[in-house]
């Protein structure tokens, strides 16, 4: 009965904003490719956060469309890779993310608790 | 040393992605994903052929890669076409933008028209110079000239817009149809037994289309006598586009039939079945004054056997004042025609979709 339950849908919508935000958190203070963006996410999150291949550059270019990422071309082991590095927007734009964020698992963690109380 | 196999799987990937990416992004999006699926695949050790086929299935459906860059694109066109109407606490928004896959069609047809307009006002001026110089004047053929291209910008805007807008919903259906494929991970390739019912479906149809055309037709050409040549070219036109049409559909259901997949060139084809109706209209738009409509003028009608309804199926000339209005809706249905060749011919070349050995969503 219970492998009847999926959530997969609700968990990768829900994972869609919170890579947004660890991606710029990760840039931060580095700049980064985007394979090395995948490795680091799926290694420092213990794969909860792998993001799939096939939406992490579109939601790159989305970001660097919006001009809270900036893009430098390097040659690196003779391969041209695109480095990302988050530009004062985006700095900005992480902070209120990160604000609103703070608060909705603050909210939510109440809720949730509370829901734990009254079982 | 790359292995030359497997660099060659990558390539086929990416020349699969480039095709359905904006040429504008093409370069830089190919060359990113290139590095990082040779990193991929070179993860565990040096790329191989098994390696480089795991990276661009984890990549995923080259077309719906294409497509997520194409729509970060359309965003921001959306943005700048969008109206808004704020009215009390809620606010309208009205997009009236065209697909980024479709402006750069859209621009070559207007240039394409306008040049054309341009060409045949300047042979209309030099004509009724040389030939009827009193009764031309050069002005008024400008003002002509200025006022066909404003409406032809209104006209093919509106047009691709309203393409555009049923394309994206198609291929919102799609992304959502591949999104449940994918999460479910399905292991097996199964049937759409949606898409078989619509097959069956359309065969049925079609049939029964040819066949009732046929009846129709061969009715009217022997109990109606007084056709003028343009209204029969018509009914003939819209017979052989329903048959056409008709065919195609039965060829493509026996496809489905036996390859249990769509043919992507006859759905194509089937679409520009209305091309068969530009030779009538343009009859139409050049004598008006022969089209004629059919009309049931009895008011009270009593039928001892079926053929008895032709004696009161009158034919009739339309009036001299709708004369004007029916060369305007001529024109139009040649031009929506036209476009929606064009767009169909387009799709075809930058959609066709290329037999991918490496990926295949419902795997």
């Amino acid at each position: 009965m219970s492998d009847n339950v999926d959530i997969g849908v609700w968990s990768s919508e829900l994972k869609r904003g919170v890579i947004e935000l660890c991606i710029l958190s990760l840039l931060r203070n580095n700049e980064m490719y985007g394979y090395e963006i995948a490795k680091k996410l799926r290694v420092l999150t213990r794969e909860v956060l792998s993001v799939e291949e096939g939406t992490l550059y579109p939601l790159l270019k989305r970001l660097e469309s919006k001009g809270w990422l900036s893009v430098e071309w390097k040659i690196v082991g003779g391969r041209p890779r695109k480095y990302y590095k988050l530009t004062q927007l985006g700095m900005v734009a992480f902070e209120r993310m990160r604000f609103y964020w703070d608060i909705l698992v603050r909210e939510v963690n109440k809720i949730l608790e509370g829901e734990l109380d009254v079982q | 040393m790359y292995n030359d196999r497997a660099m060659e799987i990558i390539e086929e990937y990416l020349e699969e992605v480039a095709k359905h990416l904006p040429e504008d992004l093409r370069d830089e999006v190919i060359e990113e994903l290139r590095t990082h699926l040779i990193d991929l695949a070179s993860e565990d050790g040096p790329m191989t052929v098994e390696s480089a086929k795991k990276a661009v299935k984890i990549m995923g459906d080259p077309r719906k890669l294409a497509g997520e860059f194409v729509s970060i694109k359309g965003e921001k066109k959306e943005k700048s076409f969008e109206i808004s109407l704020r009215v009390g606490e809620k606010t309208y928004r009205f997009g009236f933008s065209i697909d980024v896959d479709l402006m750069r069609s859209f621009y070559n047809f207007l240039i394409f028209l306008v040049v054309l307009i341009i060409v045949a006002s300047i042979i209309r001026v030099m004509y009724g110079l040389l030939f009827y110089p009193s009764a031309t004047n050069p002005f008024n053929i400008l003002t002509d000239a200025i006022v066909s291209i404003i409406y032809l910008v209104i006209f093919i805007h509106i047009a691709m817009w309203v393409i555009s807008e049923i394309e994206k919903h198609k291929e919102k259906n799609y992304k959502e149809k591949v999104k449940v494929i994918i999460e479910k991970k399905k292991t097996v390739v199964k049937k759409d037994y949606q898409k078989d019912v619509g097959k069956i479906s359309g065969l049925f149809a079609s049939g029964a289309a040819i066949i009732i055309f046929g009846i129709v037709i061969t009715w009217f050409s022997q109990n109606i006598s007084n056709l003028s040549m343009v209204t029969m070219i018509l009914i003939a036109s819209m017979g052989l586009a329903v048959i056409y049409e008709g065919i195609i559909k039965i060829i493509r259901a026996l496809y489905f039939a036996i390859e249990n997949r769509d043919n992507y060139f006859l759905e194509t084809i089937e679409r520009v079945s209305s091309l068969f109706l530009v030779p009538a209209l343009f009859l139409i738009n050049l004598y008006p004054e022969s089209l004629q409509y059919i009309w049931l003028s009895a008011t009270e009608i009593t039928l001892n056997e079926p053929s008895d309804i032709f004696k009161y199926i009158e034919v009739y000339y339309f009036p001299s004042n709708l004369h004007p209005l029916i060369k305007i809706i001529s024109i139009v249905l040649i031009l929506i025609i036209f476009t929606y060749f064009i767009v169909s011919i387009i799709r075809y070349t930058r959609t066709k979709p290329k037999q991918n050995i490496f990926y295949n969503p419902t795997l």
